[in-house]
């Protein structure tokens, strides 16, 4: 029987989506790949790199403490890197779900179906971080094991950390999805928009090397509070509760991004559906 | 009990063309002002063309596109205003090949909708074995959709359209791209689900199908109803008795001016396609001799190679009402 319930509205299909993505991704043999063999081999190039830029007797390594804040740059990067395949599969799979729907042919069956759209991006940015949790589970044992990331931290407050960041990620998604919704293709914006985090949110340096005006604009962006309060924890150890001022700015600006990114989203709802941008591909 | 009730539905299309500089606004009427009640139990084709506003309208009736004018009710309630409440009392099967997903087997897509459609565990597992058991794919549960015919397929998607028992179901185009033999028993299938009390719109540009399926017929051409009717009283409407379909080599001007002296009170209608004259006679008016007809074709120096005496049919109703065949209704005008 149907049920009226916000359970059966709105937490189930949240929760059958997500089920759906996991199933149908982990069904793709490439996803051993993506989760065994890309994060491992992922940040090895910026560590030769910075290996290289540090000269051969580790004399750079000096400034590098003094722009970052620790001498410990192997750690630094592989966070570094590992928030940037975060972000990334965020985007690809949670802003990008509505337009792989289209692609899919699923989009127009799922739009006439009494299930809240809002469900459909959650359940499928549920899925993008539950599909993140093995490569990075992955590649923080394998780069723990070779003694390349020292954890000082402990994992349950990198896990706090992390969750963090999820209002913040989810409300961006929503937006992204929005877009997607009015314009139908988005992967650009998706290349555009992460290059442009690695370089504000100071994913792969640190953020004292750009010009005080970048500097300025990527300390708003949430994402570099949360890169931040992920370094400090996996470096120097600490609880998530002693960076509050962070915190509250992760939640707070999440919170007021997600209610932003609902709203957008059904602004865009209802503007495709009278202008017929909401059929076709 | 009138199941969808549909009053002056209207779309407008508006696109912008050129460079910035010089941008110009396009406004296209898809649907143009469609009205028809569907009683509930009845099977109800809406037929035309390509282009013909067919599928706008569903995709408005399935609360897919809201529309420019007009309203529609779904057993009383608005499609605008009451969309929730319309969703959950009618289901919509579009076209395309790719409304389930390939990479899940047919019960977990059958159990992933039925989720979405608000349903629960319980019931949907009844209704999983009910339905596959019908439609002839209960051995399939376990397989990937990826693997099944686009017939199994088709039949899957029925599957799901019925899941949460709905009122209304509206098919747009359901046996395009099927084999004959399938196509045939998606038929039966759409016929049997009538059968079980549900109210069925259907889209279609087979003339056939819309003939053997319906209990009435719209016939929809350029956004608008021509003709509405069951398919018997919209053939008895052409007040032909039978269809005379020739094919000759060449049919001139001075031929169709000879028939409507020799023949008075009968139609024909010719058009080439194929490097072929296909002519259509329409016999409304006592009886033509076909060997009489053959000589006066052959005094204007053209030959006959296939005569065909036919009942009428939906696609003659069609050509009557718009001057022009299905298939070619969007480009070849027809040659009188």
């Amino acid at each position: 029987m149907q049920s009226h319930s916000w359970y059966r509205r709105f937490i189930h299909p949240v929760f059958s989506v997500a089920w759906r993505d996991i199933r149908i991704t982990t069904r793709y043999k490439s996803w051993f790949v993506a989760s065994f063999i890309w994060p491992i081999i992922f940040p090895f190039s910026l560590i030769f790199l910075g290996q290289g830029l540090a000269g051969p007797d580790g004399e750079g390594v000096e400034s590098f403490t003094a722009l970052a804040g620790t001498s410990d740059y192997s750690s630094f990067l592989i966070v570094g890197s590992l928030v940037w395949m975060f972000v990334n599969i965020n985007l690809w799979m949670g802003g990008l779900s509505l337009m792989t729907d289209r692609t899919r042919g699923t989009f127009d069956t799922h739009w006439t179906m009494p299930v809240s759209k809002l469900a459909l991006v959650v359940g499928a940015t549920l899925a993008s971080l539950a599909l993140n949790f093995v490569p990075m589970v992955v590649a923080i044992g394998f780069y723990a094991a070779i003694g390349w990331l020292e954890m000082t931290g402990s994992i349950v407050q990198v896990i706090l950390a992390i969750l963090t960041v999820v209002p913040f990620l989810l409300g961006f998604l929503l937006c992204f999805a929005a877009l997607t919704v009015r314009f139908r293709e988005a992967g650009i914006l998706v290349q555009v928009l992460r290059t442009v985090f690695s370089i504000l949110c100071g994913l792969q340096f640190p953020l004292a090397v750009l010009p005080p005006v970048l500097q300025s604009i990527g300390a708003a962006i949430p994402l570099t509070h949360f890169i931040d309060l992920v370094r400090t924890i996996v470096i120097h150890g600490g609880a998530v509760f002693d960076h509050a001022a962070s915190v509250a700015y992760l939640l707070g600006s999440g919170i007021a991004l997600s209610a932003l990114g609902a709203i957008a989203f059904e602004l865009v709802r209802r503007s495709v559906r009278s202008s017929g941008l909401v059929t076709g591909y | 009990m009138i199941a969808l009730d549909v009053d002056g539905l209207r779309k407008e299309f508006t696109s912008r063309s050129g460079p910035p500089w010089r941008r110009r606004r396009e406004t296209v009427t898809a649907v143009d002002g469609v009205s028809f009640s569907i009683p509930a139990g009845e099977i109800f084709s809406l037929l035309g063309p390509n282009g013909a506003g067919k599928t706008t309208c569903i995709k408005m009736l399935a609360t897919l596109l809201i529309p420019t004018a007009g309203s529609a009710r779904v057993l009383g309630h608005d499609i605008v205003k009451e969309e929730q409440a319309v969703r959950r009392l009618m289901t919509a099967v579009l076209p395309g090949e790719r409304t389930l997903f390939w990479k899940l087997t047919v019960r977990e897509n059958l159990r992933y909708f039925a989720a979405l459609y608000g349903l629960d565990r319980a019931f949907t597992d009844r209704r999983i074995d009910e339905l596959t058991s019908f439609f002839g794919v209960a051995e399939k549960l376990g397989a990937l959709v990826e693997k099944l015919s686009t017939g199994q397929r088709q039949k899957v998607v029925l599957c799901r359209a019925l899941l949460p028992d709905p009122a209304l179901i509206l098919l747009d185009e359901p046996t395009l791209g099927l084999d004959p033999h399938a196509a045939r028993s998606l038929r039966e299938m759409i016929r049997a689900i009538r059968d079980q009390g549900k109210t069925v719109l259907l889209t279609t540009h087979y003339m056939y199908e819309a003939d053997e399926l319906s209990d009435r017929v719209a016939i929809i051409h350029n956004g608008r109803i021509v003709c509405m009717d069951s398919p018997a009283v919209l053939k008895r409407s052409l007040n032909a008795n039978k269809i005379i379909r020739l094919e000759t080599d060449v049919w001139p001007h001075e031929c169709t001016m000879a028939f409507d002296r020799r023949f008075p009170g009968n139609d024909a209608v010719a058009e080439e396609r194929d490097g072929q004259m296909h002519v259509t006679i329409m016999v409304r008016s006592g009886e033509i001799a076909i060997g009489e007809l053959a000589g006066m074709v052959n005094e204007y120096g053209a030959m006959i190679t296939t005569v065909r005496v036919e009942e009428p049919s939906l696609e003659d109703v069609f050509i009557e009402m718009t001057g022009e065949r299905v298939e070619s209704a969007d480009a070849e005008p027809l040659l009188v």
